[in-house]
């Protein structure tokens, strides 16, 4: 039977690779309020699209150039000529949640930035697949610890640990402490990481801040100006990238070849989605892009779950999975609830192990969904 | 109504493959649960037909592909997809053959195999929502409805050789000299064709485990069960009770303990439900043997704890975090 390797370490992490400018450029605003139209032409960091969801984060330009198709999901760039939007003095800024709202508005999600008496910082790689922020704290020292300091400001903590996997090239990180964590995958879920350091499973007053954050927040502080990468894994190595960028572009420049009957998949192996389109523009939440070749992963079966017990034995929450996806597959929302589905940290663990193949992350996706959006509405 | 999924940039030309996350999975499938179940039973099929003959293999083959039949007919009938090339169907088959004396008549098979899939499974939603192990269901009815047929003895009256829970029950303890412990485990006496073969069962049942196709718990505490009520027994009153070995050899219970008592379906998840789930069986398993009217007990003993799994499902950690 297939042996999963869940390690979180990467043992030899190559320094980030700049990525050749693309020719065309889709921002995905889907959900959020649109603040350009079609014809305008940008500044690169012009602002795009400002979430309405508290503590979320605006989008930006990602380079200078013209807006050329806007839809529901997407804004359509064609790079060209143009300047930046000016810098912004952060050191002017003296109020913390004049700090916060500053830091939304070039981007940066403050919703981890809440006053606490631990700080974590987690060094993990987020999942198998993912080597970027390893490689961050391996070369970027410089503007994680700007981050740090801006974060430190916020969060006010009395402690500060940053928690590595123990790796060759991975080192602290200023006269923050560290600590080492057996790196196998769900070990980087939050509230697991909180357990590791500090034994409890309700672990109030602590902030988690991962890597990714950590450098935008870094940026900014370095530059003043918004938040217009992101660092992403593709195939075996590590690259700055503008937001938007097509995948078909991203995968090309990282030597990855798609084949019919490929999956693209956008993120990790464990919890990654597929890529419908490669004109899909590259968001700020993606860690990775990899190909999943065809008929490398067994398929899903849509079958009825078989009550082996698998899920049950593995799920690092110590939920019944086979009981939530089976509420969920029948609409019964109310009653995977009741089954902890709010606890459930969307590892995707139960369904790698599923015995029939179900999609078991998919529908424990679904039923959050439907409870985000029917129930609690 | 499901509202239409709207894919901005979606090109029907370059489509890609889309499927839901995670993209590794270590599951082996329904098809590939039977197929190992089929491959961990051979050893002793073929076992039973060395000691039965043609008799064994008679019957092995008509349980099979009726049942077979049966279940893409039911499937037919009630508007699914007939999915029996899964092999489970198959699979649930046979391991009602071998619970049946080689000699059973061709319509005692039939009407077994026609109730391990329609009775067993299809009626309560088919396989994975059975709530009972499908083939001990027809095994019960089969042994209510047709005792003399179903009474390995009394079926296989012909035979020179006997078996040791029926001798246990009508003669005693000291009627058991007559069987030698290598007889015992090679399937030389008699007891359902396929449930004697105890050494290719067991290996069987071993690589299952080995290769993490069934969890070792519910088949070690099983076993555990049987062999510690009946060693408690045997150390009462030894003249009384068998040694717990004996009760270990005989009838269907390693059969029980590594192919019926793990049935998926309607045995219970989590470490500890699975761990009570076989010790209950094990020890109900002895007391039906000292104390029932049916020798064996294996099969009642697993549909009785069957009916326990919902409640035994219920013996859970705390979900992280709750208070
Ligand atoms: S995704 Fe599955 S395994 Fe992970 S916490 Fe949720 S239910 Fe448990
Ligand atoms: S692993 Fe799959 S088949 Fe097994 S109990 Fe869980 S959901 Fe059901």
């Amino acid at each position: 039977m297939t042996k999963i390797d869940f390690n979180l370490r990467s043992d030899h992490i190559e320094p980030i690779q700049e990525m050749l400018v693309p020719g065309l450029l889709n921002i995905p605003v889907r959900g959020m309020s649109l603040k350009t139209a079609r014809g305008k032409k940008l500044e690169k960091g012009a602002v795009v699209a400002q979430h309405p969801g508290q503590g979320s984060a605006d989008v930006h330009a990602s380079l200078a150039g013209k807006v050329t198709k806007v839809s529901f999901a997407y804004v359509t760039m064609l790079p060209g000529e143009g300047g930046g939007v000016a810098p912004v003095d952060l050191s002017s800024v003296d109020d913390d949640k004049e700090m916060i709202r500053t830091l939304r508005r070039l981007g940066v999600s403050a919703t981890p930035l809440m006053e606490s008496e631990l700080l974590l910082i987690n060094g993990l790689n987020p999942e198998p697949g993912v080597t970027s922020a390893e490689a961050l704290l391996a070369h970027e020292k410089d503007i994680l610890i700007e981050g740090l300091s801006l974060a430190r400001r916020l969060v006010k903590p009395s402690r500060c640990i940053l928690v590595t996997s123990g790796g060759p090239e991975v080192q602290g990180l200023g006269d923050c402490e560290v600590q080492t964590v057996r790196a196998e995958y769900p070990a980087s879920i939050e509230p697991l990481l909180i357990k590791a350091i500090t034994g409890k499973e309700n672990a109030e007053g602590t902030a988690v801040l991962d890597i990714h954050a950590l450098w935008e927040l870094g940026m900014v502080a370095t530059t003043g100006l918004p938040v217009t990468e992101v660092v992403v894994t593709v195939g075996e190595n590590n690259w700055r990238i503008p937001v938007g960028t097509p995948l078909r572009h991203a995968l090309a420049e990282g030597g990855l070849e798609c084949a019919e009957g490929d999956v693209v998949r956008l993120g990790g192996v464990m919890r990654g989605e597929a890529a419908y389109s490669l004109d899909q523009g590259i968001s700020k939440q993606c860690r990775a892009i990899g190909l999943v070749k065809a008929g490398e992963v067994a398929p899903v079966e849509n079958v009825p779950c078989i009550n082996c017990g698998e899920c049950v034995l593995h799920c690092p929450a110590r939920l019944m999975p086979n009981l939530i996806t089976r509420y969920a597959e029948f609409d019964r929302f109310e009653d995977a609830r009741k089954q902890g589905l709010d606890i459930c940290f969307g590892c995707g663990i139960c369904a790698t192990v599923c015995m029939a193949r179900r999609p078991l992350l998919h529908l424990i996706r679904f039923a959050k969904e439907q409870v985000r959006t029917t129930l609690d509405a | 109504m499901t509202p239409p999924v709207i894919k901005p940039l979606a090109d029907s030309a370059g489509a890609l493959v889309v499927c839901p996350p995670p993209h590794v999975r270590t599951g082996l499938g329904v098809r590939g649960l039977s197929l190992a179940g089929l491959l961990a039973l051979a050893p002793a099929a073929i076992m039973a037909m060395g000691n039965f003959g043609l008799d064994a293999a008679r019957v092995l083959a008509l349980a099979g592909s009726v049942a077979v039949l049966t279940e893409a007919l039911c499937l037919r009938l009630a508007g699914r997809d007939v999915d029996v090339d899964n092999f489970s169907a198959l699979y649930a088959g046979l391991l009602f053959a071998f619970l049946l004396p080689a000699s059973a008549p061709w319509w005692l098979v039939a009407m077994g195999a026609i109730l391990t899939t329609s009775l067993g499974r299809v009626l309560f939603g088919g396989f994975g929502s059975n709530p009972l192990c499908a083939p001990l269901v027809a095994w019960a009815m089969c042994r209510i409805s047709w005792p003399a047929a179903m009474d390995v003895d009394f079926a296989m009256a012909a035979s020179a050789m006997h078996e040791p829970l029926a001798q246990l029950k009508y003669f005693g303890v000291q009627a058991l000299d007559q069987f030698e412990m290598i007889d015992l485990l090679l399937g030389r006496h008699l007891g359902a064709l396929g449930a004697v073969q105890i050494i290719p069962l067991a290996l069987g049942g071993v690589a299952l485990m080995v290769f993490k196709v069934i969890r070792p718990y519910i088949p070690l505490a099983f076993l555990a069960g049987v062999l510690g009520m009946a060693g408690l027994l045997h150390m009462i009153d030894p003249s009384l009770y068998a040694e717990p070995v004996f009760h270990l050899l005989t009838g269907s219970v390693v059969f029980g303990a590594f192919f019926l008592a793990t049935d998926t379906a309607s045995s219970p998840v989590g470490r500890m439900p699975m761990i009570l789930f076989g010790l209950m069986a094990g020890v109900m398993v002895v007391v039906i043997r000292a104390w029932g009217v049916y020798t064996d007990g294996v099969p009642f003993a697993i549909l009785l704890v069957n009916l326990l799994s919902p409640l035994l499902d219920r013996v859970r950690p705390k979900p992280f975090g709750a208070r």
